[in-house]
């Protein structure tokens, strides 16, 4: 079977960008600048984009160019590849198919969300929710949490599933190029032109209500953007950005390996990683810190903000901007805007999800695109039921720690060790620079090799101390939640060794068929 | 918004958008 390829540069950094373009550019960003020292805070923010953001950028986009030479699209494959000699290292690669797999589980059902609100948003479903309490009671009638005189059961969001569902495995079904490709390339300006519409909407909000002019845009900006200088003596506010820029540039959860392999040998990596990042911080910092933060402040005033600010990123989503924009002479216009932007952002991004296990069966197992997609569907559509189903009962939150936090910095720490130390510097840097459209300065060669992994190693044993330890001791989860966060947590191990038997059973396999050949 | 806070916003969306120009000019642009 012959490899997939993207059909040129502007493809795959559109894939990529869109990949990284997530919810989190919208909503995380703005959420962590307003609690972590405003304009100070993106001292850090850039600090860690310079010595962990674009190396592991680097980093990733070379590993996946280098193993789709091998014929792996996956991390076992390219791990092996990089240190033959070493039996173990594909196993810890599974982490790039698992990490995506348990993301997806519950990314796909939240981005269903988003297009359900968007029709909400045009047909005027939610008008009547005037006030923050009325738009939650709205969000849990529709996730099923509550009945109440807005939805009497789970059948309008589960219906949103499906179709959200479907989609992702038509894009995935069509291909790298013809499926994922295609969809980036015109969903990423698309949803670039959304948030620029967006953030002129808001811009143009000057003083909404004449009688509290300090309620302005422009203070909401300097909510944002304002420095609070004593927030840089705090460790936490430095690893909240680090955090930030790790989770902002899907980097770690082995999606980038995944596209960057279906490169060419000789075909650009550095400037195109370089590309991918810079428009993701485009839509990161100049247009995410610019739409629900200054709009909040305008309509809610500085008492509001910390609590709007601190009420997390679904509350921002689907209760603060509705809110606000309905408020707007076209608000269901603004409104469908908002949500479809979130939900492009969304849908780019989980595909770039679902690729990775769809490429380990079609390479490693030899099965087709079409069988290896209705596979791939069959196991996700059953393992989500239970985010479906238990969504209040924790089973979110321990898919997301264990698929979108712990095993990102593992996964991160793991590959740049394997590049830097194994592979060997020269070698990494000599691959790095191949059929490369711009030099990288000198100095990243030492930042490769010893900040950034000096870096991830502090923020493992930080974060595994200060926040993981609780949460995998299960800290803090009630006994009603017990059996689902348990029962979710036993299903994750199973998923993993099944994964780790797949590796197994795959080079077995290839093992017997070379030995066959020799004979 | 305070001086600084400009100040910030300036600076933080000048360096933004001057790598993505140059990334988009170096991208679309001929191959060296």
């Amino acid at each position: 079977m012959a490899r997939e390829k993207w059909s040129g540069k502007i493809g795959v950094i559109m894939a990529v960008a869109g990949s990284a373009i997530g919810l989190g550019n919208f909503l995380r960003f703005p959420g962590q600048v307003a609690q972590n020292g405003g304009g100070a805070f993106i001292i850090p923010y850039f600090i860690s984009l310079l010595l962990l953001g674009l190396p592991l950028m680097w980093i990733e986009w070379t590993i996946g160019r280098f193993g789709g030479g091998f014929g792996h699209s996956t991390a076992p494959g390219m791990f092996h590849s990089m240190w033959e000699k070493n039996r173990f290292i594909k196993y810890f690669g599974v982490i790039g198919i698992f990490g995506p797999i348990v993301i997806y589980l519950y990314y796909v059902y939240i981005e269903s969300w988003l297009l359900g609100y968007s029709l909400f948003a045009l047909t005027g479903r939610y008008n009547a929710c005037a006030t923050s309490e009325g738009m939650v009671a709205f969000l849990h009638g529709y996730q099923g949490i509550m009945h109440n005189e807005y939805f009497s059961g789970l059948g309008t969001a589960y219906l949103f599933y499906l179709i959200t569902f479907a989609l992702n495995g038509i894009v995935l079904y069509y291909g790298v190029r013809g499926g994922i490709e295609r969809v980036c390339k015109y969903g990423v300006p698309v949803l670039l032109l959304l948030a620029i519409i967006l953030v002129v909407r808001v811009f143009l909000l000057g003083t909404p209500d004449a009688a509290q002019p300090e309620n302005n845009v422009l203070n909401g900006l300097g909510f944002i953007w304002n420095p609070d200088w004593s927030a840089l003596k705090s460790s936490r506010v430095w690893l909240a950005a680090a955090g930030q820029i790790f989770f902002t540039l899907s980097c770690g959860i082995g999606v980038i390996l995944t596209y960057a392999s279906y490169l060419n040998k000789n075909d650009d990596v550095a400037l195109s990683g370089l590309t991918a990042a810079a428009a993701n911080e485009f839509a990161e910092v100049i247009l995410g810190g610019s739409l629900v933060i200054p709009a909040a402040f305008a309509f809610f005033g500085a008492d509001a903000m910390a609590s709007i600010a601190r009420g997390g990123v679904f509350n921002l989503g689907f209760v603060t901007m509705p809110l606000i924009l309905q408020k707007l002479a076209f608000g269901n216009l603004f409104g469908f805007a908002w949500f479809m932007l979130l939900f492009i952002a969304g849908i780019t991004s989980s595909i770039s999800l679902g690729q990775p296990a769809v490429a380990f069966l079609m390479d490693e197992f030899n099965l087709s695109r079409r069988k290896a997609v209705l596979i791939f569907m069959a196991v996700t559509f059953v393992l989500t039921q239970p985010a479906i189903f238990f969504l209040g009962r924790g089973v979110v939150d321990e898919l997301d720690f264990w698929g979108g936090s712990f095993f990102l910095v593992v996964f991160a720490t793991v590959e740049t060790i394997l590049f830097a130390w194994v592979f060997g510097m020269d070698r990494a840097w000599t691959e790095l620079h191949a059929g490369s459209d711009i030099t990288i300065p000198r100095f990243y060669r030492f930042i490769i090799k010893y900040v950034t992994p000096l870096f991830l190693l502090f923020i493992l044993g930080f974060w595994l101390v200060e926040d993981w330890l609780p949460v995998m001791l299960l800290k803090g989860v009630s006994k009603t939640d017990l059996p689902f966060v348990l029962g979710t947590r036993l299903g994750l191990v199973l998923l993993f060794l099944v994964l780790m038997i797949m590796v197994r059973q795959s080079w077995k396999r290839r093992k017997l068929r070379r030995e066959n050949y020799a004979a | 918004m305070l001086l600084s806070g400009w100040l910030f916003m300036g600076l933080s969306w000048g360096a933004i958008l001057t790598l993505f120009v140059y990334c988009l000019i170096r991208t679309l642009g001929p191959r060296k």
